[in-house]
């Protein structure tokens, strides 16, 4: 990254005696001993017969924490202190990456590095980087200020008690459906704003010129908001936060779809009837009718060292969701953020959902769990049902795919933050 | 509603198997549905369920589906075929173990342990060892790393038992004792099955040859959808002459036949009857892979005098022939073109499970020609419940379910010019004497009585 820092990566090979240094144009040097390293066994495959067992962890990635300019030139140099001779063994001109925090990560995420020492990445440099560069992004778009773009489609009520929020990203298909729904809520239209957020610059044209049919056939007010870019879950809920102006606020993923009408002012009315909870979500089903959740709770991963997002009961029939009788709200470690309502009043004293995540993951849980640190409950009420046509992946632990590593340092990201809170909210669920 | 068992614990009983007849419509598949089916509709059993392995393309993520009420499909697969394990551990040691204790089982009937993950035999009795586990063989997997054929690898020759040697020598690139590894690993799994169910007395003892306790081991007929026996194939000749008195005629012939049983039962005659019409339809039904033998009967049929076949029809009513190498696909086929256009073979072609019985009603034998051992073919059981006797190779599980001479007859298999003489013998033969085998053909176990024999084993 120009003028900030970069990253070296590579193999090397050398006798017993010979340190190795790294050396740039304007003098600054690093030894090599503080590179991550890890075997290469094509290096071993190559050398063993001249080196033997120096062939050990031949590959290296290190970060380098000088500000590199243009042109820069990055020497390894060998240097045999008992006979002070000294060799360049290498060198190159580095090749420039960008700064954007998604930007490096895709471009750092491919150095390679074996899956079992990507923690250690992360732990020393690269997580606190990345995180860097997040917070430098949002502080630019903070001050450069531009107001978003606010499409109020129909007449939405003038004092909503409760703020629909809904972030649209990738596809916005969906949308029909969930008006669709929506129209046939006569409660819902009544007491609650609905505002999209358009997360996504690809579907920004084919929304614009879509949303006035969506809004006459269906007779459903809503606002359409375009906040000029890529957000992120945290970013694009914010937003639509900010702009709303109910006492409490829902946000719903666009792919999570009521099952019939009256769910979002029962949702209203638990949050009311419980002050002691701070937050509720739903019972979400998928689509074969089993359950997709009903609260979520953490699972320490040692492989990757980090808490885990875990639902229980998946793709059970609802019938084994035990809650007893009479129960409307049942408290839970954390909720998914697909479907879940809280005061306006306690998320902006939380500050609202984290943007520190890169392109999105764990934010839900981290906003449960700021929630928890409040002094409030989590809860689930599951009682309100919704669908959620969320798909599921597969990867290994041993993934190194650019998909896989996000998931690996936000969980990191959560786990730093958050760890000891985790580790006593599920002493506490046993 | 008695739902406790003898032992006064309640009947709860996940069945499980490595596909769902929905998708996948082998044997294993559906007799695992079958004692499923048969059990939720069973009063005295509190509850059953149905968990099916599946794979709908998005990789083995361990999600479980409802499929319908009390049926799941299950996102996993094989991740290491040596040692049979499946690809998705997690969804093994945590989702699965936890479904079982929401589930809360009192028995789990698992059909097969291929895809499923022989793991999950130890997970289950980890997490209630006085949950009944019983696993129902289908095919030779655990004993056999070729694809559980029992057939040598490349030579295709039989395979009459497992040794390191031998398995070693089918894959030298697993070792000795990578093979005895494998032996041990499975063999302790098993040790946590309380009961194996066989669909076949001659699968049973292979596993017993190769380590299971014999008393661990009970013999259950896959079931059948109880239908009614199809009445003989219409002869034209006999349709001409007695058209309008159809069902007394059977009834005569029936009872003819059934006199000639008690009195001799030996003599089936092979003799050239040109003149009358004959039961000289054949089809074969199934699979067309190398291992169903589809090259002996062609083999067979060309080995005859043209002036021969001209005397019978054979069809093939078979699937998956355009998933085959190419080689075996266009030996077949150029065996196959020849007979085709003389008119002695109908390729007919793929058919829906659905089609079955009216695709046999026209016919007046089936062949099963194998080169592998088979355990219960489930053609064997169709043609029974559609009273049509059948023509195997006399090795495994064919020759134990077929009784020669009675419902159905032998030839030596992999021999085409046994299989030939076979064929002649059968398509040549009198309306008279084919009655005696409609009439040797015996109503199959039906899958409801199967599950009885089922719950003698579970409660």
């Amino acid at each position: 990254m120009p003028q900030r820092s970069g990253l070296l990566a590579g193999w090397v090979v050398a006798q017993p005696g010979w340190e190795l240094w790294l050396v740039d144009s304007e003098g600054n040097v690093e030894s090599l001993d503080k590179a991550l390293r890890y075997q290469r066994e094509d290096i071993v495959e190559l050398f063993r017969a001249q080196f033997g067992q120096h062939t050990v962890d031949a590959g290296f990635v290190m970060p380098w924490p000088f500000p590199l300019m243009p042109g820069a030139v990055l020497r390894l140099v060998a240097y045999h202190r008992e006979t002070a001779q000294a060799f360049e063994a290498v060198r190159g001109t580095p090749e420039e990456v960008s700064s954007d925090p998604e930007g490096y990560a895709r471009w750092a995420f491919t150095v390679p590095t074996p899956a079992e020492k990507f923690d250690e990445r992360l732990n020393r440099w690269e997580g606190a980087l990345i995180e860097e560069l997040l917070v430098e992004r949002r502080a630019y778009f903070d001050a450069s200020g531009t107001e978003p773009e606010v499409q109020v489609l129909g007449t939405p009520p003038s004092d909503p008690t409760l703020s629909l929020i809904i972030p649209l990203y990738n596809r916005w298909d969906f949308l029909e459906h969930q008006l669709l729904a929506f129209s046939r809520d006569p409660e819902l239209l009544e007491s609650t704003e609905i505002l999209y957020v358009v997360d996504d610059p690809r579907i920004l044209t084919a929304i614009s010129n879509e949303v006035e049919n969506l809004h006459q056939l269906y007779n459903v007010p809503f606002k359409l908001i375009w906040g000029h870019r890529n957000r992120g879950f945290s970013g694009a809920n914010n937003l639509g936060v900010s702009i709303s102006r109910g006492r409490q606020v829902l946000l719903l993923n666009s792919d999570a779809f009521p099952t019939s009408p009256g769910w979002a002012n029962h949702l209203s009315q638990l949050l009311d009837a419980h002050p002691e909870y701070g937050m509720l979500g739903a019972r979400l089903l998928n689509p074969e009718g089993g359950m997709q959740h009903a609260g979520m709770v953490f699972f320490y991963s040692s492989s990757w060292q980090v808490w885990l997002n875990k639902h229980p009961l998946a793709g059970l029939d609802p019938q084994f969701d035990m809650v007893p009788d009479g129960v409307e709200v049942a408290e839970k470690p954390a909720v998914t953020g697909a479907c879940v309502i809280m005061s306006r009043e306690l998320f902006d004293s939380v500050g609202g959902l984290d943007e520190g995540y890169l392109i999105g993951d764990f934010e839900d849980s981290d906003l449960c769990l700021k929630v928890i640190a409040g002094g409030h409950k989590v809860g689930y009420a599951p009682g309100v049902e919704l669908v959620h046509l969320e798909r599921q992946s597969f990867s290994s632990l041993g993934d190194t795919s650019f998909r896989t590593l996000v998931v690996r340092f936000n969980a990191w990201r959560h786990t730093q933050r958050w760890g000891e809170q985790i580790k006593s909210v599920m002493q506490r669920f046993g | 509603m008695d739902s406790v068992t003898s032992q006064g614990r309640p009947s709860r009983v996940l069945v499980m198997a490595h596909g769902h007849p929905d998708f996948s419509l082998g044997g294993g598949e559906l007799a695992a549905y079958n004692v499923f089916k048969a059990l939720r509709d069973d009063e005295s059993v509190e509850q059953a369920w149905f968990i099916a392995r599946h794979d709908s393309g998005n990789g083995p993520t361990g999600a479980l589906t409802l499929r319908r009420e009390d049926e799941y499909l299950w996102q996993q697969s094989l991740g290491n075929s040596f040692l049979l394990k499946a690809a998705n551990s997690y969804a093994v040691w945590n989702d699965f173990r936890q479904l079982i204790r929401v589930l809360k089982p009192t028995v789990v009937n698992l059909h097969h342990y291929f895809h499923l993950g022989i793991e999950l035999l130890r997970v289950i009795k980890e997490e209630d060892p006085d949950i009944r586990v019983v696993l129902t063989l289908h095919e030779y997997m655990a004993i056999c790393h070729q694809q559980g054929q029992m057939v040598k690898r490349g030579s295709n020759k039989l395979c009459f038992r497992s040794s390191l040697e031998d398995c070693h020598r089918c894959f030298p690139e697993f070792s000795k004792e990578q093979f005895w590894l494998r032996r041990s690993f499975i063999g302790q799994h098993f040790d946590y099955v309380d009961h194996f169910v066989s669909p076949s007395h001659f699968l049973k003892q292979r596993y017993v040859e190769w380590g299971i306790p014999e008393d661990k081991v009970s013999v259950i007929e896959n079931g059948q959808s109880p239908e009614e026996k199809l009445p003989p194939r219409t002869l034209p000749a006999v349709l001409k002459v007695k058209e309008d008195n159809d069902e007394a005629d059977l009834k005569d012939r029936v009872d003819i036949a059934e006199a000639k049983l008690r009195d001799e039962s030996s003599v089936k005659g092979s003799r050239l009857k040109a003149d009358k019409p004959t039961r000289n339809r054949l089809a074969f039904f199934g699979q067309i892979n190398p291992f169903k033998g589809i090259d002996i009967l062609l083999k067979a049929m060309l080995s005859m005098e043209e002036e021969e076949r001209a005397k019978f029809v054979v069809e093939i009513h078979g699937a998956n022939f355009e998933h085959q190498v190419d080689d075996f696909k266009s030996s077949v086929m150029e065996m196959a073109d020849t007979l085709i256009e003389e008119g002695s073979l109908r390729w007919v072609g793929a058919y829906e499970p659905f089609q079955v019985r009216e695709r046999m009603r026209n016919v007046d034998w089936v062949i099963i020609p194998s080169i592998w051992w088979e355990n219960s073919p489930m053609v064997i059981q169709e043609a029974f419940v559609n009273g049509r006797p059948v023509i195997v190779s006399d090795i495994g599980g064919m020759k134990e379910k077929v009784t020669h001479g009675v419902d159905g007859l032998h030839f030596e298999a992999r021999n085409s010019l046994s299989l030939a003489e076979t064929l002649r013998k059968a398509a040549f033969m009198t309306d008279e004497e084919w009655m005696e085998f409609y009439v040797g053909v015996k109503e199959p176990l039906s899958y409801q009585d199967a599950a009885e024999e089922y719950k003698k084993i579970f409660f």
